[in-house]
């Protein structure tokens, strides 16, 4: 009975922080939605998770370091809660409701059934012990222990931190308490991507593009696994959907959680730096180009709060990353690049992980490509799809002996952070075809197509000759046969670039004058 | 005329398709996963090697150096010697196996002689889990029991 109550004590301490910093970000904006709930989410557990930090830091291992500070943010404005709590009724229509409870029905399904299961190595052996670790009060001394490299010394600690918070709430010192935080974090997803629709597209088209994230075999898998890619998937897609709003509507409070969220995501996981480089990037150039400035003075010092504890962790412990090389061109195996693609798009047209997911993205690439205005449409490619091509190259600084068995043991855990993001950009773009087809441009979708087919293979022409040369200069490993086989499969390779170029350069382009869209003509 | 037609009806009716299509692939697939996770459930830890490992926790110090010995350095196996580390923090827990499949294995000791072993690691407490200390030889050998414990004091 302890243990019910103090999860659900713990999950309300969780949203009502979250809560709290979604209010003091969103003063330009009063719109309510169920996407808040996902969001306030993320924030809080950052929020909850720092504050653990430090109690456990300095050797403290009880509730109140979290509570007093909740508790005093909520006391302190009851009138503020009670307008929230009006604004929310106010927003919500039935249908709405009955979407929320069948969203809640998908969940609790979930969840029953793969309750049961074991929480995996990484939800004992990393994040499990971690958690132990901060509830003792024994944060500097685990850094220092070289008995436990394989616990990754150096990661990130918000996903230990809120297993060790329901652990502290609930009175359990076993993983199972860590479930809940996890169970958190999936059900935060599918309300983030389905209320993040649901304020672009109807409510049918939100509900089908949940369903397909909800569905999601590699998703399902591993929802409740203790491992951290569901929590920066939610991160990173909330990051994502604020900034694209950014983009589209130019309020201030979405440029400010995109950063606060892409924060998180690094707190979360190192694969989080690469989304926060994205979007640091992203905001420089809209910075630059349209003399845009978001608010920069909130967004360092949250990063300067969210990020010092990790800063601390690297800082105090002496550990070298396991699975990878420092990033240095000496160190990278350049002659892995032409069969990265091919394992990486192999895993990725796997139906048995990703149902259609990853083709639908490549169908709707082109096709969101001429949308107009083009800064959002733009940036929502990208996201859906930079990440992972920097992910993938980075296995050519794998130290794994045989290292295309790393690709095959990680690279889906790597695709299911993007997988979020990459359901909204394929809903966004099918719920409205009429205006990827009657936009300025539409009709010569079938150019822009090749043209993207087009560019793939001369990227993989490209690495297929790096990796000639590298054989020819003995920098790679090779004999006859292989020569032979690289040589013929570049020819090949350019031949059906060249053929794409071709036929896209003679596909009819748009009429003069613009396009008029099917409807119309019709 | 009829071209544009066509491509209206494509337009309207494949979105539709495409994400039905990926609903019923990702239903089927959703309910492989969820068997798939609970056949990986038939494994690692009892009630049993938990208890074992929370009296250890109670009646040794905090200093003490803990051994794990488990007859293969594989998942089920390394799932429970992390979860000896985790239970007994911050007792160091040194982790040996029997099997030869273990020198691949970073973090696991490739185990012939046990006494040799806690002698040289300076060891307070062995876990035998599902092994056994051969009386001759010392070496470690596989033991489908319970698991056990020796405590040097």
């Amino acid at each position: 009975m302890r243990a019910v109550l103090g999860a659900i004590a713990g999950l309300a301490v969780i949203l009502a922080a979250g809560l709290a910093c979604l209010d003091r970000c969103r003063k330009d904006d009063r719109s309510p939605g169920l996407d808040d709930l996902g969001v306030a989410y993320a924030l809080g557990a950052a929020a909850v998770s720092v504050l653990m930090f430090w109690a456990a830091w300095l050797g403290h291992a009880s509730p109140w370091p979290v509570l007093a500070p909740v508790l005093l943010v909520v006391f302190a404005s009851p009138r503020r809660w009670i307008e929230l709590g009006r604004a929310w009724r106010a927003s919500i229509d039935r249908w709405t409701l009955v979407a929320a409870l069948a969203l809640a029905l998908l969940m609790a399904v979930n969840v029953v059934l793969t309750r049961p299961s074991w929480p995996g190595v990484d939800g004992v052996a990393i994040w499990g012990f971690k958690a132990r670790v901060a509830l003792r009060g024994e944060i500097r001394a685990s850094l220092v222990d070289p008995s436990r490299p394989w616990s990754h010394p150096e990661y990130p600690w918000l996903v230990p931190l809120i297993e060790a918070w329901f652990e502290l709430v609930s009175g359990t010192r076993t993983e199972s308490a860590g479930r809940v935080a996890q169970m958190g974090f999936h059900a935060a997803t599918l309300l983030l991507v389905f209320g993040g629709l649901r304020r672009s597209v109807s409510l049918a088209w939100s509900i089908a593009g949940t369903l397909a994230l909800g569905l999601l075999p590699s998703f399902v898998y591993w929802s409740t696994f203790e491992d951290a890619d569901v929590a920066i998937g939610l991160a990173w897609a909330g990051s994502v959907i604020h900034l694209h709003r950014w983009l589209a509507r130019g309020a201030r409070s979405d440029a400010l959680l995109a950063a606060l969220l892409a924060v998180v995501a690094a707190w979360t996981k190192r694969e989080g730096v690469v989304a926060l480089a994205l979007q640091g990037a992203c905001f420089l150039a809209v910075a630059v180009h349209s003399r845009r400035i978001g608010p920069v003075l909130p967004i360092a010092i949250a990063t300067l709060v969210v990020l010092t504890p990790w800063w601390l962790v690297i800082s105090s412990c002496d550990v070298v990353p396991r699975d990878f090389l420092p990033v240095r061109i000496e160190n990278a195996h350049l002659d892995r690049l032409p069969w990265i693609p091919i394992l990486v798009g192999r895993e990725l047209l796997s139906v048995t992980h990703w149902a259609l997911l990853w083709p639908l993205v490549a169908v709707a690439l082109p096709l969101r490509w001429k949308e107009r205005p083009l800064l959002p449409r733009l940036y929502l490619v990208t996201s859906a799809t930079a990440p992972l091509a920097i992910l993938s190259g980075t296995y050519v600084f794998s130290t794994w002996p045989i290292w295309y068995e790393h690709v095959r043991n990680s690279f889906e855990r790597l695709a299911l952070q993007q997988a979020p993001v990459a359901v909204f950009f394929v809903t966004m773009t099918l719920a409205a075809p009429r205006s990827f087809m009657g936009a300025p441009g539409g009709r010569d979708v079938k150019k822009v197509i090749l043209l993207v087919l087009g560019v793939l293979c001369g990227v993989y022409s490209l690495a297929q000759g790096a990796y000639l040369v590298l054989m020819l200069m003995g920098r790679a490993e090779s004999n006859s046969t292989r020569l032979t086989a690289s040589a013929g499969i570049l020819c090949l390779a350019l031949g059906v670039t060249l053929t794409l170029f071709k036929a896209a350069l003679r596909a009819p382009g748009p009429p003069p004058g613009g396009a008029v869209g099917p409807s119309n003509k019709a | 005329m009829l071209g544009v037609t066509r491509r209206t009806r494509i337009v309207t009716v494949f979105p539709a398709v495409a994400l039905g299509a990926h609903l019923v692939l990702g239903a089927r697939g959703s309910v492989e996963a969820i068997h798939e996770r609970h056949a990986a459930a038939d494994a690692p830890v009892t009630p049993a090697y938990r208890e074992l490992l929370e009296g250890i926790a109670v009646e040794t110090s905090t200093a003490a150096r803990v051994l794990v010995l488990t007859p293969d350095a594989s998942t089920r196996y390394l799932y429970r010697a992390f979860l000896a580390s985790s239970v007994l923090f911050p007792r160091t827990v040194v982790w040996g196996a029997v099997d030869p499949s273990t020198s691949e294995v970073a973090w696991s000791v490739r185990v012939a002689d046990v006494r040799a072993l806690v002698a040289s690691e300076r060891i307070d407490v062995t876990v035998f889990d599902h092994t056994r200390e051969e009386p001759t030889s010392g070496a470690l050998a596989i033991d489908k029991k319970a698991p056990g414990v020796r405590i040097v004091r």
